[in-house]
């Protein structure tokens, strides 16, 4: 946008570039001078710390000439322990020494003493050229290194280096000799290149001699100091990094001039060139030498303070800017209103085009609720033509029944009450002119002027028919079971949580019934699983004609169903219970010519005020229902609080959990117990049975009768049995390759199995599997069945034994004469061993039909060639009398108790348990 | 006797070996790739208190420089020379196989029956410490051994009983009648004649013996204690007793075991020559020749005062001394 003319903007042009240089050329002379002022105060401190130093140096140096004044200096624990001290806190002191003055007269005897106070090289030589020792010439003088600190294997071989040997320390030597004062010289020892000088102080005999030409003759050596001026080096380079630095020192009389000690170059800086240097000189007189330090900095623009160069410039601009901005903006002001007039009319035609082609329906209204526009779709939707419903009251076109209006809400809206709206959930119902009824969505919104002042409502509609089907089949298929058509788990719960809370809000008494069917696996395993279906579907529809209209029956997942019975006492709940078991029992299920007998067990539990929450209910009804099936099935047991069968049921799932907790955390371990035998001529051999313990979290070995039952009912056994006998064999395998096994090769290792492994078609498998990776010899193994278990699953108990035996493998029959079908099956099972019942046992020596049944077992065990084993052998006499009956093996607390693995193991080494 | 005679037969065959094969492994030691290796001989053995100081500050200088690893000659408790010879010959067996790069001595019998005859001239480098007075007997320095030589503190403290006793003049020393004693009564005479002093002396067998010589040394106007190693029949509460009975006179030691029996202790300390020896093992392993180090002696001292024989004899001593001192509460115990 062009605002001024050109020969507007060349004026003002001129004027702001006018006002910013005279800003710069300012700011320029006033940051120079800040510059100038900054570098002036930081040299003065560098200065003003040199100037420190030399003054501690001064003290030092007199202090320690006192030091070796007072004491003698050859044997220096004091001098050794004030420079030791003095060199930790003064960190530009690098070394001092004691030089002793030894005439040539003294010197052997001082190398001598020397020598002898444990410097056996000590000699008093000097350097050559090239840097080596030599023993020093003859001169009348000599000035030793006597003492040196710090002490260290590299400044030790100072020791005995004659210092007035050099020409420049000889001067100084003399000089400090002479004048009593300290005197300033080159750095003495020879190598490193930091920058240094030293220091000499003369030690007289007695007191200072007040005349100069007594001094040489009273003297006794001389403290030296040498000083590093690195620290100070550091100290600029550190803190003032721009500054280059040079200390020079000039000592009197020297002829080769004043001598840099120490140099830092102020580094190169860009724009240089530009600004002037700025130097700075220090002079720092001493006795007989003047140290000067030199400062130069080169400030460059990167120096200069930016926002006080620029504060002046910036705030000139600024100015400037405002003014043009100021007439700039009324330029725009007048051409704006030009413009926005047309705008305005092209928005309005936008407007109308974009309303006559958007898919939803928009009817607008003024503030008297009668229309003033609607868009093409509004017309379709309601069947009203833009020029009849134009002026026309909104709720007259837009009908939706008794519903609230659109246009009160648009009231509302008006009033403030509301930001806008939109129809409920269950959306809203436009009746159109011809009477139908379509479903639709309804926004409300007011439309206000600039002002902010409303002026009508504008309504958007939107036929969402369509979209409502969907949904309403989504929440169905959500809440119902596709098989059955009856509500689903989800749904069931959902409701089960409503009548709970129904119960506890009005004390209402509800009940939950929970169905299994008992059959039903007959049935799929016998017919497949569309048969299995059918059935499900045709009980579906038998369970709701049965109940009342109020109850609510669901499918909980595989046969199971529950029903809802609302407001209904505990006593009708059974009677509908036995009223649907009836049922199903008469219920045919006929499937391709077959036809099945079903039946059902069901668990009823009340729902009231006192019920805790939907998880214990249904625990309480699924224990029911186990109760139910335990009872024969075809049953209905009413669940209450004081049930013995329930809490027992309970204990048992719990001692479930923990079980699982011990597989989980390995906490399952083996022992084993010895069975002696009894001279037996069947088996020559020893045999040890492995029992299974579960220790608890605190350690506590609890026994199999507390876990298995449960183990048992909850289809847990046949895990159980896995690890058994995957442990043992990995231990007995262990045992045989160890060499712990001393018997000779003929020890049998027995395990137990149960029933329901015996009739899993796995086992035999898997059984083969563990003795093939352990490598275990077969022979060497024996498994312990119950006659009952095996009598069970008689089919399965075969194949497995017959498969067993041929690879050498042992059976023996457990708890044999506690069942009741036992001789009969004996002949048909493979078994090598029979335990007699130990309840036979351990009363036969008062008991004699006890007696009688263990002679009788033993006799037909042998008539079989089966061998024999008495169980709970627990007194000497008992073990005599099995003796004497021709038992084979005994077993029980009186031979071995049963014992840890490893225990056990070590008993054999010892021969205790063999 | 059987001992002596295969230890004899160690030392012939021993003979015939000769220490050629030690040279240092690299220019710079304990490279090769692997760690440098440092060998302490130790005379003594492990819990003898002045060779565990040695080990102590030895230790702490190396720090991490090197692998050190310890031999113990044991010839304080086995004295006989064949078996110090003996395990000298152990000790320059293990030098063979472990190869380390320098070997530290510590004590006279690790020179005398190590290094001196085993280690003299060869390209391993040696750092000795804790030799008494002087070298010479050893011959050191050779082109290839350095170290500290161990002086007792006999200056420093007639130096200090000339500041308490401006004119005394008269010494007694009292010490065990051991050859050790005599050479120790010797030096102690030579550097209290250069302090001023004349040095009389009692060398006793037994404790009754002892206490006869304490009893006529306060006579003197000093007492100088010796070590009693060598009185077989110490008897501490006899000696207690005297000292409570008799003392009368200052009295001073240089021995660290008879600081309970002396006013004023001024004893040398072994984590010094540690302390050095291991400095010179890490200039040397970093390349450092060992003819460029001379062999030095200790400068440190511990002071001890025994408060209640300061009592007993009424001996005021001046702060500074008492401010640095190790304070003995006890009298012979």
């Amino acid at each position: 946008m062009t605002v001024f003319t050109p020969g507007e903007r060349l004026v003002l042009g001129g004027l702001v570039a006018t006002a910013l240089v005279a800003a710069l050329a300012f700011s320029l002379v006033f940051e120079n001078h800040r510059l100038l002022e900054r570098f002036r105060a930081d040299t003065q401190r560098i200065a003003d710390r040199f100037s420190t130093q030399l003054d501690s140096e001064e003290a030092l140096l007199t202090a320690m000439s006192g030091l070796a004044h007072a004491g003698r200096p050859e044997l220096p624990q004091n001098f050794t322990l004030f420079t030791e001290d003095v060199l930790g806190k003064y960190p530009f002191i690098r070394s001092v020494r004691y030089l002793a003055k030894i005439l040539r007269s003294e010197r052997d005897a001082f190398e001598q003493t020397m020598r002898k106070s444990g410097y056996p090289q000590f000699r008093i030589s000097t350097l050559s050229a090239n840097g080596e020792r030599m023993p020093a010439g003859n001169r009348p003088v000599y000035y030793p290194v006597v003492i040196v600190e710090p002490m260290e294997p590299g400044t030790a071989r100072y020791l005995g280096l004659d210092a007035s040997s050099s020409d420049g320390m000889c001067g100084a030597i003399a000089l400090a000799v002479q004048s009593g004062e300290s005197v300033a010289a080159e750095a003495m020892d020879p190598g490193g290149d930091a920058p240094r000088y030293t220091l000499l102080k003369a030690v007289y005999k007695g007191r200072v001699p007040p005349e100069a030409g007594d001094r040489g003759t009273h003297s006794a050596g001389l403290v030296v100091m040498d000083i590093d001026m690195t620290y100070l080096h550091n100290v600029v380079e550190t803190l003032y990094p721009k500054i280059g630095v040079r200390l020079e020192m000039d000592v009197a009389g020297a002829s080769a001039g004043p001598v840099t000690v120490m140099e830092r170059k102020a580094p190169r800086r860009q724009a240089g060139a530009l600004l002037p240097v700025m130097q700075r000189t220090y002079a720092f007189p001493t006795h007989h030498a003047v140290f000067r330090l030199s400062f130069t900095e080169t400030p460059a623009l990167a120096d200069f303070n930016l926002v006080i160069v620029l504060l002046p410039i910036l705030s000139t601009a600024l100015l400037a800017g405002v003014v043009v901005f100021a007439l700039r903006e009324r330029r725009i002001v007048q051409i704006q209103e030009r413009r926005a007039r047309d705008t305005v009319f092209a928005e309005k035609e936008r407007a109308e085009v974009t309303l006559h082609s958007i898919g939803d329906a928009v009817v607008r209204t003024n503030m008297d609720g009668n229309i003033e526009y609607l868009n093409p779709t509004a017309e379709k939707l309601t069947g009203y033509g833009r020029a009849e419903a134009v002026g026309r009251p909104v709720a007259s076109v837009v009908n939706v029944g008794n519903k609230k209006s659109g246009f009160e809400t648009g009231v509302f809206l008006a009033a403030g009450a509301m930001d806008s709206m939109e129809a409920d959930g269950d959306g809203q119902k436009l009746v159109r002119r011809d009477g139908t009824i379509v479903s639709i969505d309804e926004s409300v919104a007011p439309v206000q002027d600039a002002n902010g002042d409303i002026i009508g409502i504008v309504f958007v509609l939107r036929d969402v028919g369509v979209e409502r089907q969907l949904t309403e089949k989504l929440r169905y298929q959500a809440s119902h079971d596709a098989l059955t058509g009856l509500i689903n788990r989800q749904e069931f719960e959902r409701l089960l949580e409503l009548a709970l809370e129904d119960a506890r809000r009005v004390n209402a008494s509800h009940a939950l019934l929970v169905m299994d069917l008992d059959q039903f696996k007959v049935v799929n395993d016998t017919s497949g699983h569309i048969a299995g279906d059918q059935l499900l579907k045709q009980l579906s529809s038998l369970l709701e004609h049965t109940v009342r209209n109020s109850d609510v029956v669901a499918r909980l997942g595989g046969d199971e169903f529950g029903v809802l019975l609302r407001d209904c006492s505990i006593e009708t709940a059974r009677r509908i219970a036995d009223k649907l078991r009836q049922e199903v029992g008469s219920f045919r299920f006929s499937w391709k010519e077959k036809i099945f007998d079903v039946s059902v067990s069901i668990g009823v539990v009340a729902m009231d005020a006192t019920t805790a929450n939907l998880t214990e209910l249904f625990s309480a009804a699924d224990s029911a229902c186990y109760i139910a099936k335990d009872m024969g099935r075809n049953a209905v047991h009413v669940s209450s609080p004081d049930d013995a069968a329930i809490t027992h049921r309970h204990k048992e799932m719990q001692w479930v959990q923990r079980l699982k907790m011990a597989l989980r955390e390995d906490r399952l371990v083996l022992y084993c117990q010895q069975i002696q035998n009894l001279d037996s001529s069947c088996y020559p051999g020893r045999i040890v049975e492995f029992l299974l313990r579960m220790k608890t979290t605190e350690g506590e070995i609890v026994s199999p009768m507390s876990f298995l039952p449960a183990a048992v009912r909850y289809n847990m056994i046949v895990e159980i049995d896995r690890w058994v006998a995957s442990h043992v064999m990995s231990t007995v395998a262990e045992i045989l390759s160890s060499g712990d096994d001393d018997a000779g090769g003929d020890r049998l290792y027995a395990m137990n199995l149960s029933g329901q492994f015996l009739g899993d078609p796995a086992s035999k498998s898997f059984l083969v599997s563990e003795i093939e990776r352990t490598g275990v010899d077969g022979s060497r193994l024996c498994f312990e069945v119950t006659e009952s278990s095996a009598i069970s699953n008689l089919a399965e108990a075969l194949e497995l034994m017959r498969a067993l035996k041929s690879l050498g493998c042992r059976f023996a029959l457990d708890d044999f004469g506690s069942g009741i079908s036992s001789f009969g099956y004996l002949k048909q099972l493979p078994v090598d061993f029979l335990k007699i019942d130990g309840e036979f046992v351990r009363d036969m020596l008062v008991d004699p039909i006890d007696r009688s049944m263990v002679e009788a077992i033993n006799k037909v065990g042998h008539s079989l060639e089966i061998c024999t084993i008495a169980e709970f052998v627990e007194d000497a006499e008992t073990l005599e009398m099995l003796g004497a009956m021709g038992v084979d093996f005994a077993q029980g607390y009186f031979i071995g108790l049963p014992a840890p693995v490893s225990e056990y193991l070590q008993a054999v080494d010892k021969g205790e348990s063999t | 006797m059987r001992r002596s005679a295969a230890t004899r037969t160690l030392l012939i065959a021993a003979t015939f070996l000769t220490p050629q094969g030690w040279t240092r492994s690299a220019e710079t030691p304990g490279f090769e790739g692997r760690d440098a290796r440092c060998l302490l001989v130790s005379s003594y053995h492990p819990g003898n208190e002045w060779g565990d100081g040695i080990a102590g500050g030895l230790k702490e200088a190396l720090g991490n420089r090197c692998v050190l690893r310890t031999f113990y000659m044991d010839s304080k408790r086995n004295r006989e020379p064949e078996a110090i010879a003996g395990a000298a010959l152990q000790a320059r067996d293990l030098i063979d196989q472990w190869k380390p790069d320098i070997v530290i001595t510590s004590d006279d019998n690790a020179a005398r029956y190590l290094v001196m005859p085993w280690l003299r001239d060869v390209a391993l480098p040696v750092v000795f410490c804790g030799i008494n007075w002087t070298v010479e007997e050893y011959g050191f320095p050779y082109p290839n051994v350095t170290g500290m030589v161990e002086v007792a503190p006999v200056a420093p403290l007639l130096d200090l009983v000339r500041q308490l006793r401006p004119a005394a003049a008269a010494a007694m020393y009292i010490g065990a009648d051991t050859f050790t004693e005599g050479k120790n009564l010797e030096r102690t005479r030579e550097v209290a004649r250069e302090k001023g002093f004349e040095l009389n002396h009692a060398l006793v067998s037994t404790t009754a013996q002892w206490i006869e010589a304490y009893q006529r040394a306060q006579d003197f106007d000093v007492v100088m204690l010796g070590n009693r190693s060598g009185i077989d029949d110490w008897d501490t509460e006899a000696i207690r007793e005297a000292l409570l009975r008799d003392t009368r006179r200052i009295s001073v030691t240089n021995y660290r075991t008879m600081t309970p029996y002396a006013m004023i202790g001024y004893t040398k300390i072994p984590q010094e020559q540690g302390a050095w020896a291991g400095k010179l093992a890490v200039e040397i392993l970093d390349g450092g020749d060992p003819s460029d180090y001379p062999i030095v002696a200790n400068r440190q001292w511990d002071i001890w005062i025994n408060l209640r024989l300061l009592t007993v004899g009424h001996i005021h001593l001046p702060f500074r001394l008492i401010h640095k001192a190790k304070w003995v509460h006890k009298i012979g115990r």
